[in-house]
């Protein structure tokens, strides 16, 4: 058994050193290498010198990878040139991973159908976006293409192209297409189900809690009579028919507060992606947000410099969405930590990384962001993921996206009750 | 229904699967091709097909992981051959040459890979091995199955890589859209791509050009194999011609089979015509009784034999050359080294006023042949009695015989040895000539590469010489007697009037001769000539090449300069072939010179014909410099106009390099940032633009401040936004993305700002920086002109 780990520890330190990037500052000059074209152009130059100085067999060979070489440049330039392409963006906004409706024109002024045209660029981290099988010659084709966002933002981030390799895909050639509007994807808040029991602050209107009892609004319930109860409480015809003294429950009055604040410094985060940790701390931090703001609390969510006053009801919780979706995918340039602001005696609740600066109290929700889109570090490596591991109870750490499905809600019911 | 579904899940799975036996095939029929072995062959091949699809449907549906043991099983599957190789040797006593071990590993490595062809990446290495693999074994083995194994997989590998681009295609999301992939249409452009390389006429005659041997079992590095399987080498494998009678080897006893290579004599006959039948009157001229009679013998028994060469001849009937028509190559010699050479074949010093006889070898003359090793290498030499001026340089060349019958080493002048691959022997060698040096042989071994040293005139430091002239043997000065030769004499006088020294007078001659006669190959001596030589100066102007160099000869004999005739041939420069670095002798190069002795063994070839040249030693840098320069003036004063033009032109761009440099900046930026579908950082983006920028600056004559920051200098109002295009706000924005890009370590930048945004700030500021002349040119602007723009 301990040979055989040795063994696995072997093969996979020789696949980790035969795969370790030596000098990824040379990258830019040799991930062209990496194209298709490059390939054939290598055997057809090795070809050819074979030809000329070893056998002249081989220019067999080097006329074949010429011919598909040429056929596959000039194919591709002369349908590009040919097309015409428009993406209209009718829908404003949606959400992450809802599916939205994004009209397509194509016009193809050459006389031949053209086959495989893709769109490219505009979306992050999806190289091509759609393809479309065949465009009629001499036309001008509409279709409707099914986008699913998957992160955030504002879409198209960069310009869309539309490209074809086709036949051989040895070479692509790209044009730019025109964009009509955008559509911005607001992030998926997480759901949540409890809210921490904040004390009075004495400041605001009526606003009642539906979770917590009080002596104000409308009946919530009945319990057993407790001492200190007042007489005007109890429920005098259920106590009768009980033979025991029954109590009235009512709503709460909220008067209460929460800042919740997220990190958004770039600095503090993981390379960008849908899973990144900076994304799934918006989700967080928006779940949170409308979490309190559904239950009556006055939230005041600061992110990235500024603090924003959310308003009750579905319109200040798109605002706040409107607003997280246009906070760049590589994070802001700010790298203070947004909880370094002085306390006003709220609750504060921060959503934020191992790498944030943290000297503030209150409850928080850590990502170590090695787990987020990064490939994971040895522990030893980061001491800061041993102290928020360790004996701190108002703090959630999340140690990869798989956890927020399975932990979070339940570590932040405990949360709440460990802040009540 | 399994098989189906994979695939439709991974439709390039099978092709790679194909391209790789395809590979193995090619491999197998590389390996196997000195023993045919076609049942063997196939049973590999079958049993690889199974095994590799039994594994690939096996691997395919459990989605094996790229690990370590991927990387080490690669690496050992290429790694094997050679591993394996010397075990294999020990066992077996047979085993494969180098290329066939890295041919094999090749193969193993794409055959392995196979199994973790469900990864894209692993799955184009695969491919791409296999291309490699397949390449080499056409490149290292002529068979034609070969050929067709090529083109099945150039259809498949064309298959291949439109299903790959096909499948990478997202059509999915196109709501209503069939995504049906043109098959028709591809597998017709795969045949019509498969028949168009068919239809080419490849060379397959030889390879553009030689190289020396890369491989060791290639020949050519000095090292033997025992398991070639060809080659030039001299390696334990090469059969001695005794056995086989079809190999080549430059030994004496290798029975070489008797060739229709013509002689040298059917050569004369059909380049220069037949001769004459013989008068029956008396000749008008003839020999010097004195010389006569010693060389009386002599001259009969050359006569006899047809040695003889007589300048009355009948016209000739064919240009061409019967006996070489019908080869692919009418090349009879190549020669290696520089050109022009004359390559001798006889000498000839008798000449009775119509005919010449070849000189003849006296035995006390004679020089002893000995060899002599020379960097290891055995040279036939023999002792030579060098000038004591240093008037010679040493030239190489190497010969090989074609298709020529002669056993005669068709040499240069001067000849100092000779070296034929594994030939240690003197005794192969005799004189056949005083300067002809021959192999005791009946013909020289075709295909055979003669090394020759020998050495070469400088003309150049001989005319600057008081050389003597030895007088030589009396044939060497021997004028036939007749009626017309005084006046030869007295030409040859007054064509020579005012030369000191006698080398002056063989150049006047030489150089009257070529300057006022013309070479025609078709002119012959009239039937009622008395004096052919005579006749040649005299009359007409357009002669053949051996009366060329009679007269040459007679001319500077009479003028007391012992010479001689040759006859050869000359290797010409206009058929040096670049590529192949070798120049090819044809029958139309037979050719007639003289030779004007320097005393002892040393000779100069004396080329009185037009349009022949000497070889000329190598010159130094300066000298060929100097040529040049003359050569170049010459061009530009005989093409005027162009010469013209291209001044002016230039003139044109000295005056307007400021504007032509930023103008190529421009388009240089334009071709790096701003075209459609270029993708890159702000970072890049914006630095690239500012050098750009500050060099047009320079060149505007308008340079940015040294004591100022770009981003300073873009927010001092120096550059007026409303001259430029565009407002102060995209100004501002780039000075601080300026100083962002310029200063900063962090990669974000300080402002959000789309890349367009800046590229179309850049493009603005860029173009609008113009050279402008009228300006005059400033190195810096003072720091007052800076605080008055900023008030």
């Amino acid at each position: 058994m301990t040979k055989a780990t040795a063994d696995q520890g072997l093969l996979s330190r020789f696949h980790r050193v035969l795969n370790y990037d030596f000098c990824p500052w040379a990258n830019r000059w040799v991930y062209w290498m990496k194209q298709p074209l490059v390939g054939m152009a290598t055997v057809a130059l090795t070809a050819a010198i074979c030809g000329m100085f070893v056998a002249p067999q081989a220019w067999l060979l080097f006329a074949g990878l010429l011919l598909v070489a040429v056929a596959g440049l000039a194919w591709p330039a002369a349908t590009i040139r040919g097309i015409n392409a428009r993406v209209h963006f009718d829908q404003a906004w949606c959400e992450e991973g809802q599916t939205t409706q994004i009209r397509v024109t194509i016009r193809n002024r050459l006389p031949l159908p053209a086959w495989g045209i893709s769109l490219s660029g505009g979306v992050p981290g999806q190289e091509v976006l759609v393809s479309f099988s065949r465009v009629n010659g001499l036309s001008t084709s509409q279709y409707v293409w099914s986008f699913t966002p998957t992160q955030r933002g504002v879409y198209p981030e960069k310009s869309i192209c539309v490209q074809s390799g086709f036949p051989f895909g040895v070479w692509t050639a790209r044009r730019d297409v025109q964009v009509d509007g955008q559509l911005i994807v607001f992030p998926k808040p997480v759901e949540l189900d409890a809210v921490p029991d904040i004390g009075l602050t004495g400041w605001g209107d009526d606003i009642y809690s539906d979770r917590r009892t009080g002596d104000s609004g409308d009946v919530a319930g009945t319990r057993a009579f407790r001492q200190g109860d007042s007489l005007r409480s109890v429920h005098w015809a259920l106590s009768a028919r009980m033979s025991r003294l029954i109590c009235l429950e009512r709503q709460a009055v909220l008067h209460t507060s929460a800042v919740v604040s997220l990190d958004t410094a770039g600095a503090n985060h993981g390379p960008p992606g849908p899973d990144s940790s900076l994304e799934w701390s918006i989700r967080i931090f928006a779940g949170i947000c409308r979490e309190l703001s559904t239950q009556g609390i006055a939230v005041r969510a600061d992110l990235a410099g500024e603090s924003i006053l959310l308003q009750p009801g579905q319109h200040g919780m798109r605002r706040l969405l409107h607003r997280l979706a246009h906070v760049p995918r590589n994070g802001t340039a700010e790298v203070a930590s947004p909880s370094a602001r002085t306390s006003d005696g709220n609750l504060r609740i921060a959503v934020l990384t191992e790498r944030s600066v943290d000297f503030t109290r209150g409850p928080r929700i850590v990502l170590l962001t090695d787990g987020f889109g990064a490939e994971r570090a040895p522990a030893s490596r980061f001491p800061m993921e041993s102290n928020w591991r360790e004996g701190m109870s108002q703090r959630i750490v999340l140690h990869g996206p798989t956890e927020l499905t399975s932990s979070l809600k339940r570590e932040w019911r405990r949360l709440c009750h460990a802040i009540s | 229904m399994r098989f189906r579904e994979m695939v439709q899940r991974h439709p390039t799975l099978w092709l790679t699967w194909s391209l790789v036996l395809l590979a193995h095939l090619a491999t197998e029929i590389v390996v196997g091709a000195e023993s045919r072995d076609v049942w063997g062959i196939s049973l590999k091949g079958i049993l690889l097909a199974i095994t590799s699809g039994g594994a690939l449907a096996w691997t395919r549906g459990r989605h094996v992981a790229i690990t370590g043991l991927t990387m080490m099983l690669s690496l050992l599957a290429m790694a094997a051959p050679l591993l394996i190789e010397p075990f294999w040797r020990w066992g077996t006593g047979t085993g494969h040459p180098l290329e066939v071990q890295l041919l094999i590993g090749f193969r193993n490595l794409a055959v392995v890979l196979l199994f973790w062809a469900c990864h894209p990446r692993v799955e184009r290495l695969a491919v791409l091995s296999s291309l490699f693999a397949l390449l080499f074994c056409v490149s290292t083995t002529p068979d034609l199955s070969l050929v067709a194994v090529s083109g099945v997989y150039l259809l498949i590998g064309v298959c291949w890589l439109s299903t790959v681009y096909w499948s990478a295609l997202k059509t999915e999301y196109v709501v209503g859209q069939q995504a049906r992939a043109p098959w028709l249409l591809l597998s017709c452009l795969s045949i019509v791509l498969l028949l168009s390389v068919s239809l080419l006429a490849l060379p397959t005659e030889s390879r553009t050009r030689m190289l020396q041997g890369f491989l060791p079992s290639s020949g050519g590095t000095g090292r033997a194999d025992d398991f070639a399987r060809a080659g030039v080498g001299d390696g334990n494998a090469l059969v001695p011609g005794t056995e086989r009678a079809m190999s080549f080897a430059p030994i004496e006893e290798a029975p070489f089979i008797e060739g229709q290579e013509p002689s040298l004599y059917d050569v004369f006959q059909d380049t220069y015509g037949e001769p004459k039948p013989p008068k029956k009157s008396d000749r008008a001229i003839a020999l010097p009784p004195e010389l006569f009679t010693p060389n009386h013998h002599r001259m009969a028994e050359a006569k006899k034999s047809g040695k003889t060469f007589t300048l009355e001849r009948r016209r000739r009937e064919n240009p061409g050359h019967r006996h070489l028509q019908d080869t692919p190559s009418r090349a009879v010699l190549h020669l290696v080294g520089r050109v022009p050479v004359h390559l001798r074949h006889t000498t000839y010093d008798l000449f009775d006023g119509y005919e010449w006889y070849p000189e003849a070898l006296s035995p006390d003359r004679a020089r002893q042949l000995s060899v002599v090793d020379l960097k290891g290498t055995p040279w036939i030499r023999w002792p030579m009695r060098s000038l004591e001026h240093d008037i010679f340089h040493t030239e190489p060349h190497a010969l090989r015989v074609l298709n020529i019958k002669t056993n005669r080493v068709l040499s240069p002048v001067n000849l100092l040895g000779v070296h034929i691959d594994l030939c240690d022997r003197a005794d192969l060698f005799r004189w056949e000539q005083q300067d002809i040096l021959a192999m005791d042989r009946k013909t020289l071994p075709g295909m055979t590469v003669i090394h020759l040293q020998s050495h070469l005139l400088d003309e150049h430091r001989l005319s600057h010489e008081t050389h003597t002239f030895f007088s030589g043997a009396p044939e060497l000065l021997a004028l036939p007697r007749g009626s017309e030769m005084e006046s030869l004499r007295e030409i040859a006088d007054e064509w020579t009037a005012d030369c000191r020294t006698k080398w002056e007078k063989v150049v006047a001659i030489r150089e009257r001769l070529r300057a006022e006669y013309i070479h025609d190959p078709d002119v012959i001596v009239p039937d009622d000539c008395e004096n052919p030589v005579a006749w040649f100066l005299r009359d007409g102007k357009r002669r053949t090449d051996y009366l060329f160099a009679s007269a040459a000869v007679l001319l500077c004999r009479s003028q007391g300069i012992a010479c001689r005739a040759v006859s050869g041939f000359y290797a010409s420069p206009e058929n040096y072939d670049p590529l192949a670095r070798q120049t090819a002798v044809e029958p139309e190069d037979i050719h007639w010179w003289a030779e004007v002795s320097l005393g002892g063994s040393n000779w100069a070839t004396l080329e009185t014909t037009p349009g022949y040249e000497t070889l000329q030693p190598r010159r130094s840098l300066l000298a060929s410099a100097w040529i040049y320069i003359k050569r170049g003036g010459w061009l530009l004063l005989v093409y005027w106009p162009i010469s013209l033009a291209v001044g002016l032109l230039g003139l044109i761009t000295v005056q307007q390099r400021d504007r032509i440099e930023s103008q190529l900046l421009t388009w240089r930026w334009r071709l790096l940032h701003d075209r459609p579908g270029v993708r890159e950082h702000v970072g890049p983006l914006v630095l690239n633009s500012l050098k750009v920028l500050e060099r047009k600056l320079q060149l505007a004559g308008t340079p940015r401040p040294a004591c100022m920051s770009f981003g300073r200098y873009l927010r001092s109002g120096l550059l007026e936004p409303e001259r430029v295009g565009v407002t102060p706000t995209d100004l501002h924005t780039l000075s601080r993305l300026s100083d962002w890009a310029t200063y900063s370590c962090s990669s974000r930048p300080v402002v959000d700002v789309e890349v367009g945004e800046v590229r179309r700030v850049c493009r603005k500021l860029i173009l609008s920086t113009r050279v402008n002349r009228s300006v005059p040119r400033q190195t810096a602007v003072s720091l007052n002109s800076i605080n008055e723009t900023r008030s």
